[in-house]
């Protein structure tokens, strides 16, 4: 099978949705790119590069650059998307959001209910997230947390190139706002991604490995730091079960219940700081839900609560590292 | 000697063909009880323990943490304590002198995939040992099948004829849109894909649904099958395919879900892996693919199509052979009074509805006579 990045697989689902349906539409800052430059339009496709080519296949009309304006961007596709459209609206990053929630939280999350099923808003969001990327405290959060608490929106986060053109499928396909956010460090990472379009379900989650001496789960650029500390725990007779849940909203809770059924034991390994976020949010399931199944308390591994620092080392330690979630690991099997 | 048991490479999916040891959980020397966890492998898919089959004493550890071994390949010795190390360093020189890897051609790289126009539907094909002059073979999976259903079995005959597998429409590598769901019509498709592959005469093979294919493209050309072998094959006499299994396979989009449909598949439900599992469901989620599996549903038990070809099989020319599993869940064994008297009829015991992968040397051996009294 062939292997593509994740940058590449996530441009093929666009692509080959595009293609598929006259309605999908791009807009955003840049998405084309190059207006006024010796390339001239279209010669950028976005700030990472994932919307390459696709001004060239599809045009200004379907490939539309905005004004630096994210609450025009939203509010645009959000109306677009009632009257018909399927816009991917792109936030060059999550860190932005702030000037455009009213229309995320307040107007897109809500149509469907308020006008009493009879509007639908099948939009998608783009965004980056994700420290480790040297781009400082304004440009490097992971705010998936503050799209999961709102009802009516969907909320992926890809982990591997294969889940992220699947679900980039599925987004577009959802009669309901997406929130999609691509972790800038996986944009390299490549994996075997079919060539033909295929979904891959909302609310599944994706068991990397199996083990049965304790869960980890983890979102985004956090699953393969979790797999890659498993693998290292494996060569001394430790075994982890390794959980992806792509989605956290809508999120599996049976896969990571019975797992805990299984293992007894949970580290909940999250890239955003610890208060109200997700790793809270997945040990409270696990606590109301399993708590008898439980040998150890539930451990977090997630950043401290401050903003994401700007100096090298101490973002490395910021982040949920391989050394901190090894510790944790041991520190429940301790217990 | 005979106390002397080899821990071997598990084969975990159809398309493995090596796995790495990432850990042993069980040190040199430790005593060992059948079940218990023994070491963990790693598989370009997934990594998952492999237990003990019976009890002894694990003697020896032949393969180190991050060794990448061919499926079959030795891993360890199990021995009594009361057996002599030198005992346990002739069996590991013998058993290394002898193995060999299962796919004659050295693994994947053995097995090519083209891609041919037949007749206007683009169809995928596997391949190896082309340019032997010997008959070729042709496999022909079944519902929800693709070509990995056959590793096994090009692997067994690639060493002295051409092999070919083909994705049927709707399924694997192959065009998704099936125009015509009838025997007759996928006959056609496989019909016009070996004249795209240049294969002018070949023994045929097709598994459940795909046997009723193979059966048609043997009525439709009976010049161009040298032999046919039919195995747990839809479109016989007094086979039926279980509704419910195909169902099942449309119903289950989860791949926990797919996990125990595909335990039906097999006698021993080990067989259907959490990652046979992933891949089922992954290849369900493919554009299309819906869509063909409810077109051949509805040709299975809405038309008459299945029947007509059961009717059918006494004008077939070429030497027919059917197999079937003691255990299949899938399709019941057929009416062997039924059958043409000159048939040939093979029971596989222990094996369930896919005998060419669950007992490999045992559905080999019988595809390997019938080829050989008919080359």
């Amino acid at each position: 099978m062939p292997k593509k990045s994740y940058r590449q697989a996530i441009n093929e689902a666009i692509r080959q949705e595009m293609r598929r349906d006259p309605n999908v539409i791009v807009l955003g800052e840049d998405v084309a790119g190059g207006q006024g430059s010796s390339g001239g339009p279209g010669k950028v496709g976005s700030v990472f590069g994932v919307l390459a080519g696709l001004y060239d296949e599809f045009g200004a009309d379907r490939v539309l650059d905005t004004p630096i304006t994210e609450s025009a961007i939203i509010g645009t596709a959000g109306g677009a998307a009632m009257t018909g459209l399927r816009p991917i609206a792109e936030i060059m990053f999550a860190d932005f959001v702030g000037v455009c929630f009213d229309q995320i939280y307040n107007q897109a999350a809500k149509f469907r209910y308020m006008f009493g099923g009879r509007a639908k808003t099948p939009l998608v969001i783009r965004t980056t997230i994700g420290a480790g990327f040297r781009a400082g405290a304004q440009h490097s959060q992971t705010l998936h947390p503050l799209f999961t608490m709102v009802p009516g929106l969907k909320v992926v986060m890809p982990a591997n190139a294969y889940d992220a053109k699947g679900l980039m499928i599925e987004a577009i396909r959802d009669d309901d706002p997406v929130v999609f956010l691509e972790s800038k460090l996986l944009y390299d990472s490549d994996g075997e991604v079919p060539d033909e379009p295929y979904r891959v379900p909302f609310g599944e989650a994706n068991v990397l490995r199996e083990g049965k001496d304790v869960t980890v789960i983890g979102t985004g650029f956090m699953v393969a730091r979790a797999a890659q500390v498993a693998a290292e725990l494996a060569k001394s007779g430790i075994q982890c079960e390794v959980i992806d849940p792509r989605t956290t909203s809508p999120f599996d809770e049976d896969t990571l219940i019975e797992s805990v059924q299984k293992t007894g034991r949970l580290v909940v390994v999250d890239e955003s700081p610890p208060r109200c976020g997700l790793a809270a949010d997945i040990s409270s399931i696990v606590a109301e839900k399993a708590f008898k199944a439980l040998k150890a308390p539930i451990r977090k591994v997630t950043c401290p609560h401050t903003p994401v620092p700007f100096a090298p080392n101490l973002e490395d330690e910021y982040m949920p590292n391989p050394r901190r979630i090894e510790a944790a690991i041991r520190e429940v099997l301790a217990a | 000697m005979a106390s002397i048991t080899p821990v071997k490479m598990p084969k975990w999916g159809l398309s493995m063909v090596e796995g790495k040891v990432t850990g042993w959980l069980k040190q040199e020397g430790d005593a060992v009880t059948a079940g218990e966890e023994l070491f963990e492998v790693e598989t370009s898919k997934i990594t998952n323990v492999g237990e003990a089959t019976q009890d002894g004493v694990l003697r020896r550890i032949v393969a180190q943490l991050d060794d990448t071994l061919p499926v079959g390949a030795l891993m360890a010795v199990m021995a009594e304590d009361s057996v002599a190390d030198s005992d346990i360093d002739a069996f590991i020189a013998d058993f290394n002198a002898n193995f060999v890897v299962e796919d004659a051609d050295g693994g994947e790289g053995g097995l090519q995939t083209r891609e041919v126009d037949a007749g206007g539907v683009r169809i995928n094909a596997a391949f190896a040992g082309e340019g032997q002059d010997a008959t070729p073979i042709v496999f022909i999976h079944g519902f929800g099948g693709d070509t990995e259903n056959w590793t096994l079995a090009m692997g067994a005959f690639a060493g002295e004829r051409p092999v070919y597998a083909l994705d049927l429409p709707g399924h694997g590598k192959s065009e998704k849109t099936i125009a015509d769901p009838a025997p007759a019509a996928l006959a056609k498709t496989v019909l016009a894909a070996l004249d795209a592959l240049g294969v002018s005469r070949a023994h045929l093979v097709g598994h459940s649904m795909g046997g009723a294919v193979a059966l048609a493209s043997a009525l439709a050309a009976p010049d161009r099958a040298a032999s046919l072998t039919l195995v747990c094959s839809a479109g016989l006499p007094g086979s039926f395919v279980s509704k419910e299994y195909v169902d099942g396979f449309i119903a289950a989009s989860r791949a926990r879900d797919m996990q125990k449909v595909a335990e039906r598949l097999f006698a021993d439900p080990a067989f259907a892996t959490k990652e046979l599992a992933e891949n089922l469901a992954r290849s369900k989620r493919i554009d299309g693919v819906e869509d063909a599996l409810g077109a051949l549903r509805r040709m299975m038990f809405e038309t008459p199509a299945l029947a007509e070809l059961a009717g059918a099989v006494g004008g077939v020319k070429a030497p027919l052979l059917a197999v079937w599993g003691d255990r299949d869940q899938v399709v019941s064994a057929p009416d062997k009074a039924a059958l043409p008297a000159s048939a040939t009829r093979v029971r596989i015991d222990g094996a369930g509805h896919m005998p060419q992968i669950e007992k490999a040397d045992a559905f080999n051996a019988a595809l390997k006579a019938h080829i050989g009294a008919n080359a």
